[in-house]
């Protein structure tokens, strides 16, 4: 293998590059796990006293003897979490579906196709702001009753919808329709075709979607903050009670938060990867053995050129 | 060999897998069915216990009036749920505006209370229907020309009762209750700060270049800086402190800018838990501290010291629940009000915050049972009684240090814009 | 094979009917139309009520009046006329659009190194996956207890400057509180779109091409900048596309690392329609969508996203 100067200069550069980038991404999750064993402040590191009374908080909000901090805010952040739970569930269950049928429209070439593309991208473009504000105001005209089912939801859906759009269409568009014209050809309807071969094919694009809606309404606040009514998510919560004071109690909800998120996307990466290991074949460590592989590591390219 | 696509691979398999019968068609109606059932369920888990409440009243306020403790005591006391839902500072107004026919009460402060008048989002009441609004009521909330009154402004008469009631001087229709109510200064931490600490001229000293700050809101800040001018005889206005003329203004912010141009700011604060953060770690020296925020600051190791009374005068404020135009429970919201007034329980919690209750007689039996760390001082006799002057003088003197009370100026629209402008220069 | 697709989709019912080609590609290509408008209508509902509508208020709000404390409903352009003849809203439409441009700049560079570093500098292909899931990672975690934890990272007394007093190195500010910390804090929480994207179009490009390239003599550079750059480009675009429908979205970093210094549009928005004032709140916002759909079809023109779908 031999590297011009030019490129050994940029492996050191690159190397350099990506080391910084996953530090500055993962010190915030690493500071965060730390000073949720912090007793009473987060600002100065670091932190005296250690202890699990933060955790025992999250979980104890009604044991207010815990809670010793002074001006410390007693937020009860289980109801909060049970209802963004509820709120992104559906959300990506009902913008999933939704996505999927409008990709699936989007495969024929219909009247009014192209501006009905950037029609679809509107709720994820337009910044957050204009949308709570302007969906509140509208839902106002209309006499909308505000609450999380309601202007909750639909705010959710038209902002995670398109994103779960463009993964179908990604998918859609590398899809051989052939396959579904064999099954309409052995005699199956066209939703026998869908649910029997399309689905299944795009069950990874479905699982993005799902994924895309359930993370993003979960973490949604700029539009949320005024269109749900009297009802609290997690993140309202939470930016309520950073008002108030950032206590180590926040960390630790940010840290099961983190790893929850982690686990969950984890598991579907690897599941991902997985599936695409079953049908492409598994990758190898070493580069050479797998010289039919149709994406080939720069190691054998460089030798080649 | 040519790979088949991830996609062909998966149809060829799902294909082969599946077969069409009635059974399975059958089977997803059934599925169906199950997912309306899941939703249904789904809408039941979120909902909580709330729907099993006999009266369920909503309120929005600062954090420090949702407190659960205070909130689970009226639940204890009256029977009578509250929910409170806590709102960012620059948030409240906005989100009351939008949402104010979901809610029964806004604890607000009350340089608030002219928009929400305004608009139609809350409606006054007779102080007949709170019966602890009597004659145990701290006098300043119930007469003029009483120690601390202004009267240039009106002020707190003006803020708490109906124009009609203002001028008809009979005080008996409330636009919102006083629960509590405090005076905002400045502070600084010890060691850090330079320059003469008893006087507002502290945050605009060139001694603390870069390490001063305000809060990041017209109303109050505006208001602070227009107390140290005309304080220090830099300047006079024509409106009063709390409500200056567009010539006021000017002067206002030009010095600002001035001041802003040569770097005296390190940053402009948005609310108090990023504050407290700031004065533990020594990111600011001084500035327009609450004192709540210093108290905390101390707590968590920082040398941060609140002046209570400077030179210039203090700014009041108060703070108190205004009634939703929509709300369907009136009589229980009044039954909230005069107990948030009567019980004794928030006035404590709010008062070793550094707070006042109009009702200082119903708050003295908790207080003085709680010790503060220094010997044989009860928490009545520090944050009440001024036992310890130098870190807490008494209400009766505060009150006498008064420059004026926040109030919502006329001008608005142009505070509000030259502040943006300022921030923005 | 493609001609015999087109004239059997979408279903069996058209492979029946062999007579009257014509008429048969109309017929089916109607009722093609129908069913696309079907399965569209439900998204476009949703659209319709939660973003289309919502804007068209914001305009119509942008056009009414204060009046001291009163709304007035009407339809002038006095609220237009005030907004546009402020200098200050000048200076929020610039310091607006020169951080996104500074922020997308700085992630499309980082971006593009590390996304190229990945593609063709790491060798082992499980090592490429590792390390492409833990940079894509943390984008599926909570931005606000992301944000807040600056404070604690860059800090007088944070971990930062606890290292650097450690090792006898004097304290640092520069990291918060000022424009420079809030471009740094929004880079790092935008480059996460970028990455992925590059590394899979560099993933996508024949070995052979480069070989070839190379082969006739073109060195790395020349290789790098005449063959995979322009191919490396989709996936660029739509990583900065991605970057900055967030960029635009971002509420809280200007407020809490900026210290509200160097304010943008969404937070003069935030504080007029905080106080009530929505018209000129409104006006803000519709200038806002006009520059956030501006940027992002710039974008677009640069490259055609919907050829990377």
């Amino acid at each position: 293998m031999q590297l011009s100067s030019g490129q050994r200069a940029f492996r050191i550069i690159g190397g350099i590059a990506f080391a910084l980038i996953l530090i500055v991404l993962y010190a915030p999750f690493l500071i965060m796990g730390m000073l949720s064993f912090a007793e009473r402040t987060t600002a100065v590191f670091p932190p005296k006293d250690l202890s699990f009374i933060s955790y025992q908080k999250l979980f104890n909000p009604d044991d207010f003897s815990l809670f010793r901090i002074p001006g410390e805010p007693l937020v009860n952040y289980l109801g909060p979490i049970k209802l963004s739970l509820a709120l992104a569930l559906l959300t990506s269950v009902l913008a999933t579906a939704l996505a999927l049928m409008a990709a699936l429209a989007f495969r024929e070439r219909f009247k009014g196709r192209g501006v009905l593309f950037y029609v679809m991208l509107l709720g994820m473009v337009t910044p957050g702001i204009i949308l709570g504000l302007g969906f509140r105001l509208f839902a106002d005209q209309v006499a909308l009753p505000t609450g999380w089912m309601t202007t909750g939801l639909l705010t959710h859906i038209a902002w995670t919808m398109p994103f779960g759009f463009i993964v179908f269409l990604i998918f859609l568009n590398r899809f051989d329709r052939t396959i579904e014209e064999a099954a309409s050809m052995l005699g199956a309807n066209t939703w026998t075709v869908f649910r029997t071969v399309t689905l299944p094919v795009l069950a990874p694009a479905v699982l993005a979607s799902l994924l895309f809606g359930f993370t993003l309404s979960f973490d949604e606040i700029q539009r949320s903050s005024l269109v749900l009514g009297s009802d609290q998510t997690l993140p309202i919560a939470v930016i309520g009670a950073t008002t108030v004071r950032i206590t180590p109690v926040l960390y630790a909800l940010g840290s099961l938060i983190a790893l929850f998120s982690f686990v969950l996307v984890a598991t579907y990466l690897l599941f991902f990867e997985r599936e695409r290991q079953r049908f492409y074949g598994a990758p190898t460590e070493d580069a050479d053995s797998d010289a039919d592989d149709n994406e080939p590591t720069p190691a054998r390219r460089g030798a080649r050129a | 060999m040519k790979h088949l696509s991830y996609e062909e691979m998966m149809a060829r398999r799902f294909a082969a897998d599946h077969e069409i019968s009635r059974r399975r068609l059958l089977g997803n109606g059934v599925k169906l069915g199950a997912a309306f059932a899941a939703v249904g369920a789904l809408g039941r888990f979120a909902a909580g216990d709330a729907a099993a409440q006999e009266v369920v009243l909503r309120e929005i306020g600062l954090s420090l009036t949702e407190d659960p403790r205070i909130l689970s005591q009226f639940q204890k006391d009256t029977g009578i749920k509250m929910e409170g839902n806590s709102q960012i500072l620059g948030n409240q107004i906005t989100f009351w505006l939008q949402n104010y026919k979901d809610y029964d009460v806004n604890q607000v402060n009350f340089n608030q209370h002219a928009p929400l008048l305004a608009q139609g989002a809350i409606q006054t009441f007779a102080t007949s229907d709170v019966p602890a609004w009597n004659d145990q009521v701290v006098e300043i909330f119930r007469k003029p020309d009483v120690p601390g009154y202004n009267a240039r402004s009106q002020w707190p008469l003006a803020g708490t009762y109906t124009k009609e009631a203002m001028e008809a001087k009979t005080y008996d229709t409330f636009i919102g209750t006083p629960t509590w109510f405090g005076f905002d200064a400045f502070g600084f931490l010890r060691g850090l700060a330079q320059g003469d600490v008893n006087s507002y001229g502290a945050i605009f000293d060139p001694a603390n270049k870069g390490h001063a700050t305000l809060l990041n809101e017209p109303i109050t800040s505006v208001m602070k800086v227009a107390t140290f001018l005309e304080g220090t005889d830099q300047a006079t206005f024509s409106g009063t402190l709390s409500n200056l003329t567009k010539d006021d203004l000017k002067i206002v912010f030009d010095f600002l800018t001035q001041k802003k141009q040569e770097g005296q700011f390190r940053l402009f604060w948005s609310d108090f838990g990023q504050l407290v953060d700031l004065l533990v770690a020594g990111e600011v020296w001084v500035g327009d501290f609450w004192a709540s925020a210093c108290a905390a600051a101390v707590a968590s190791g920082a040398d941060a010291v609140f002046v209570n009374n400077p030179t210039e005068g203090s700014n009041g404020w108060i703070q108190g629940p205004t009634v939703s135009s929509a709300t369907q429970h009136f009589p229980e919201v009044m039954q909230f009000i005069n107990w948030y007034l009567d019980s004794g329980v928030p006035g404590a919690i709010l008062g070793v915050q550094g707070y006042y209750s109009p009702r200082p007689d119903r708050v003295e039996p908790i207080l003085s049972q709680q010790q503060t760390t220094v010997e044989g001082i009860s928490d009545w006799d520090y944050w009440y009684m001024g036992a310890v002057p130098e870190s807490q003088p008494s209400l009766e003197d505060r009150l006498n240090h008064i420059a004026d009370w926040q109030a919502y100026p006329d001008e608005y629209e142009e505070y509000s814009r030259l502040w943006t402008a300022f921030t923005a220069a | 094979m493609s001609t015999l697709s087109r004239s059997l989709s979408p279903g069996v019912e058209t492979a029946t009917v062999a007579a009257g080609e014509g008429v048969n590609e109309r017929l089916a290509e109607r009722r093609r139309n129908r069913r696309a408008w079907m399965l569209l209508t439900p998204a476009l509902v949703v659209t319709a009520v939660a973003a289309i509508a919502p804007l068209l208020v914001i305009i119509w709000v942008s056009f009414w009046r204060t009046d001291g404390l009163q709304l007035v409903r009407t339809f002038d352009f006095a609220n237009w006329g005030r907004v546009l003849s402020d200098p200050t809203f000048y200076r929020l439409v610039w310091s607006t659009l020169r951080t996104v441009l500074i922020v997308l700049a700085l992630v499309g560079l980082l971006g593009l190194v590390a996304g190229y570093y990945l593609a063709r500098y790491v060798t082992s292909r499980k090592l490429q996956t590792l390390l492409l899931m833990l940079a894509i990672l943390p984008f599926w975690t909570s931005y606000l207890i992301r944000i807040i934890t600056w404070q604690p990272l860059f800090g007088n007394s944070g971990v930062i400057n606890f290292l650097a007093t450690s090792v006898g190195l004097p304290k640092m500010e520069m990291f918060l509180y000022n424009q420079r910390a809030m471009i740094f804090a929004m880079s790092s929480l935008y480059v996460v779109f970028v990455i992925g994207p590059v590394f899979w179009a560099l993933s996508r490009i024949e070995p052979d091409v480069i070989a070839a390239s190379r082969m006739l003599g073109a060195s790395a550079w020349t290789t790098f900048r005449t063959v995979e750059l322009p191919l490396a480009r989709g996936g660029l675009v739509v990583g900065l596309f991605f970057a900055a429908i967030f960029l635009f979205g971002d509420y809280a970093t200007g407020r809490l690392i900026g210290g509200g210094t160097n304010p943008m549009l969404s937070d003069a928005i935030s504080q007029y329609a905080g106080s009530g004032q929505w018209p000129v709140a409104a006006a803000l916002a519709v200038v806002l969508f006009l520059i956030a759909t501006l940027v992002l079809g710039l974008l677009m023109r640069v490259y055609d996203l919907r050829k990377e779908l």
